[in-house]
């Protein structure tokens, strides 16, 4: 198999779930679509060496959770080189219904750095050190930014303090 | 496995989409994407020299890499990086990378500038880096200074392959320099904050008169 029919085996396989990943994190499905394509593409320069791993779907999924925060804060920087526009960003995501409107609702109100923190570790199940790995930080700086994306979204959660994740 | 859990994995369920562009166009797409932005990809300024004396047009870096100058590896003379473990040598990169043009050259009117220190970062908040200054060379006294400055991410690559690090962390040492504008701290970028290295320290000694 050579890299280009690798990744687009790969990409049939990992993408969907990548892209579902990045739009909860990102907020925006256009910018989730376009990031988890820029991710694959960057693999065909590297399948000689990702296509070996265990697991090339973790590369790509690192590889585009820091191109999708480094995108989200050119944006920002953007936003107030030209406005000095340094407001909350409106998440772009159709909701679900019921308590899931307040789930989107409590995440749109935080950084995304705090939900890449959130999303990597409740949603992809992966443990601190991991998460801190992906992000090129501390785990104590993953902690602080978990316990505070949990405190913003607690008043809707009824078993934050039984969990078992931290 | 709690209801946290529970409530983004049917998230990213929900957005998890059901049918996918063929690989050969999202290739395509992505290629004529990075060629588009990389050339007109314009904006005015950056944050941190918004509202100084000085208008910057930076260009977007658009590949969405970052853009610092970062080496792998030993140097003649790095800045130390303990926590990533990254070499990190020349100009610092605001986030909105490669800068095209700026009002003031590098290093002609560094002595110019209101303020100018080395020092090493000892924490970094939101949009705060504190430093222990090693060497105030102008504008300021005193063994720590904290100014509006936050790292982005850059790319570089060993063996090939690409590793992503912040553009400083704690414990890099950086050349800081800058303007106080009606009681703000402006740092300018466009090679006026650089990681240090000895010889471009004794540059920085040499340009304020020291």
């Amino acid at each position: 198999m050579d890299q280009n029919e690798g990744v687009a085996a790969l990409y049939q396989q990992a993408c969907p779930p990548l892209i579902g990943l990045l739009t909860v994190l990102g907020g925006s499905r256009t910018d989730a679509e376009e990031v988890a394509h820029d991710a694959f593409v960057k693999l065909i320069d590297h399948w000689r060496t990702v296509g070996t791993y265990d697991d090339p779907a973790a590369w790509v999924r690192t590889v585009a959770v820091r191109l999708l925060i480094s995108r989200r804060r050119r944006f920002r920087v953007a936003q107030r080189g030209l406005r000095r526009m340094s407001a909350g960003e409106p998440l772009s995501v159709p909701a679900l219904g019921g308590e899931s409107v307040d789930l989107e609702r409590a995440m749109a109100s935080l950084s995304v750095h705090h939900r890449a923190v959130l999303v990597l570790h409740h949603a992809c199940d992966l443990p601190l050190d991991e998460v801190a790995e992906i992000l090129g930080l501390p785990v104590g700086t993953v902690k602080s930014r978990l316990s505070r994306a949990r405190a913003a979204l607690s008043p809707m959660l009824s078993d934050l303090e039984g969990s078992d994740h931290v | 496995m709690s209801d946290l859990d529970q409530m983004l994995q049917e998230q990213v369920r929900h957005h998890t989409p059901t049918a996918l562009l063929d690989f050969a166009t999202v290739r395509a797409d992505a290629v004529r994407r990075r060629r588009r932005r990389r050339t007109t990809a314009y904006v005015i300024g950056s944050a941190v020299l918004a509202g100084s004396a000085v208008t910057a047009a930076a260009l977007l870096d658009g590949d969405g890499d970052g853009g610092g100058q970062i080496t792998a590896g030993p140097s003649s003379s790095p800045s130390s990086s303990p926590a990533s473990g990254v070499t990190r040598t020349g100009e610092l990169r605001s986030d909105s990378d490669t800068v095209a043009s700026c009002a003031f050259s590098y290093p002609d009117t560094l002595g110019e500038r209101g303020f100018a220190f080395d020092g090493t970062v000892t924490a970094i908040e939101d949009e705060t880096t504190t430093f222990r200054v090693e060497r105030w060379y102008a504008g300021g006294e005193g063994d720590s200074v904290a100014v509006p400055l936050r790292p982005t991410e850059a790319q570089f690559e060993v063996e090939s392959v690409p590793v992503y690090a912040p553009s400083y962390e704690i414990g890099t040492r950086m050349l800081v320099s800058g303007e106080e504008d009606q009681g703000t701290t402006f740092v300018w970028q466009c090679g006026f904050t650089r990681y240090w290295d000895a010889a471009t320290a004794a540059d920085w000694e040499v340009a304020f008169g020291g």
